[in-house]
């Protein structure tokens, strides 16, 4: 009963949402609607108990069984209880929690994401060689979109930013179309075997 | 000559002409003339094809690594905005932390500069949790969707604008996203824009550029901004430079300093090559 019934809601819930969209139920449809949302709210706030469970128990189990780089667990595991005191205490608005947020959390959150551009320009130029004529295609129209995206491009070859507008509205578009189309398909697919049950992964089994 | 060392420059180097790079246009701009591209023009006309009055509801789904990219577009859209007496509804939906201060930081700003007032001609609804859930409620009844306060938790009744605005199938005009990921324009498209047949635009990270464009090409987008990039242009169209221009010349001299290091490892890499062949023979 434990493996099924999650299998058994998901079913449920889905054939309920799939007919409320496909058949005109009225007011008891979109009433129906409603409440699932209101529900799927209140999921979301316990999926977020749930996640800082797993986490203390996967850093909880790196520490105590001394895995490789232990100590970064410890931190996390540090981080996170301090954070969760200080909000509990101070509350969401509190000046010693916004002050944690934004000189501390918000600061590590922009310095990781702008080292992604030296890490980036590092690989590209460790790896970006003209090997062969797929490897000179991609290189080419990467340098013809950096220098599209920036205006010294357009001060160094005049009309070049229009040419990478049409690189990216054109064959850009017809590639990503293909690719939304065969992603939906698969997503729909995948919908359909964990509607039927046929896809349990979810469930831990 | 050892052509292979030209291919193997120490990493450290590299990291430290690129800092050099982003920073010395911070200190002396250069202001390379700044192109506009239809799709911003897209975006700018869009907004001002509204008639004057109109609500645009504003979502700011972004963190603080994308912010710099994306909080200048705010700003530019606030000006453009408030100048034609629109009101603004914002939320934040991307990050609980950063997201609504964010969003409140950039369009307050404008709105003391140009006499708009919180509460009358706009508001900050702030984060929720579940964006999808959200946005179908709030389709229908604004306030159920923001559980009736507002970002820092003030009762929605005593605000005059929620007076007027109760619902966005009803009251909303134009919805302004700026987003980095999830929830993105497949959510507002497919909940609210779609459904209730409004018009949606805004702009995103540089990098998601290149995946959204069918949705501008099929008019699903009423144009776009293309991260940094675009929210100069932006700046430009709005006729308020601000932190989208300055930026540029640092992503001027980024960008040539990649292709530069591109073109060095490449000469390397064949020099090598040719090196090694002729050593062959």
């Amino acid at each position: 009963m434990k493996k099924q019934l999650p299998l058994i809601v998901v079913a449920v819930t889905a054939i309920i949402v799939m007919a409320v969209k496909f058949i005109d139920l009225g007011d008891f449809g979109a009433a129906t609607i409603k409440e699932l949302d209101t529900w799927s709210q209140v999921t979301y706030e316990f999926a977020f108990l749930l996640g800082a469970i797993n986490l203390t128990r996967l850093h909880y189990g790196n520490v105590s069984k001394k895995r490789p780089k232990w100590v970064y667990s410890v931190i996390a595991l540090i981080a996170m209880v301090a954070a969760a005191i200080i909000t509990l205490v101070n509350g969401v608005k509190g000046d010693v929690t916004v002050f944690v947020v934004e000189n501390i959390a918000n600061r590590i959150d922009s310095a990781v994401y702008a080292l992604l551009g030296f890490y980036v320009c590092s690989a590209a130029y460790r790896s970006f060689k003209l090997k062969n004529v797929e490897a000179t295609l991609l290189l080419g129209a990467a340098v013809l979109l950096m220098l599209a995206q920036a205006p010294i491009g357009d001060a160094i070859f005049p009309g070049i930013s229009k040419v990478g507008e049409w690189i990216l509205s054109v064959p850009n578009s017809a590639g990503m179309r293909g690719i939304r189309l065969g992603a939906g398909i698969g997503a729909y697919a995948a919908s359909i075997r964990v509607i039927l049950g046929l896809e349990r992964s979810w469930t831990g089994s | 000559m050892d052509w292979e060392k030209l291919q193997h420059i120490d990493i450290r180097i590299l990291y430290v002409i690129i800092l050099v790079c982003l920073l010395i246009p911070m200190f002396k701009p250069i202001g390379l003339p700044i192109a506009i591209s239809d799709a911003t023009r897209q975006v700018y006309e869009t907004i001002e094809n509204l008639p004057d009055g109109s609500v645009i509801w504003v979502s700011h789904d972004t963190g603080p690594g994308n912010a710099p990219e994306l909080n200048p577009m705010i700003t530019a859209l606030a000006r453009q905005a408030f100048r034609k007496n629109c009101k603004i509804i914002a939320t934040a939906f991307f990050n609980e932390t950063v997201g609504p201060t964010l969003v409140y930081t950039h369009i307050n700003e404008v709105a003391e500069e140009m006499g708009k007032e919180y509460g009358v001609d706009w508001i900050n609804l702030g984060y929720r949790i579940n964006a999808d859930a959200t946005m179908k409620l709030m389709v229908e009844n604004i306030a159920e969707g923001a559980l009736g306060v507002d970002w820092q938790g003030e009762p929605l009744d005593k605000f005059p604008i929620m007076q007027e605005v109760k619902s966005i199938r009803d009251d909303v005009d134009l919805l302004f996203v700026t987003t980095v990921g999830s929830p993105g324009y497949s959510d507002w498209m497919q909940y609210v824009a779609e459904p209730l047949n409004k018009p949606l635009t805004g702009g995103a990270s540089l990098t998601m550029y290149s995946g959204l464009q069918h949705y501008i090409r099929s008019g699903q987008l009423k144009g776009f901004l293309g991260g940094l990039r675009g929210a100069a242009e932006y700046e430009l169209l709005v006729g308020a430079p601000g932190k989208g221009c300055a930026g540029m010349d640092a992503q001027s001299l980024g960008h040539v300093t990649i292709i530069v290091f591109l073109i060095l490892g490449n000469i390397g890499y064949f020099a090598a090559k040719k090196q090694r062949q002729q050593e062959t023979y």
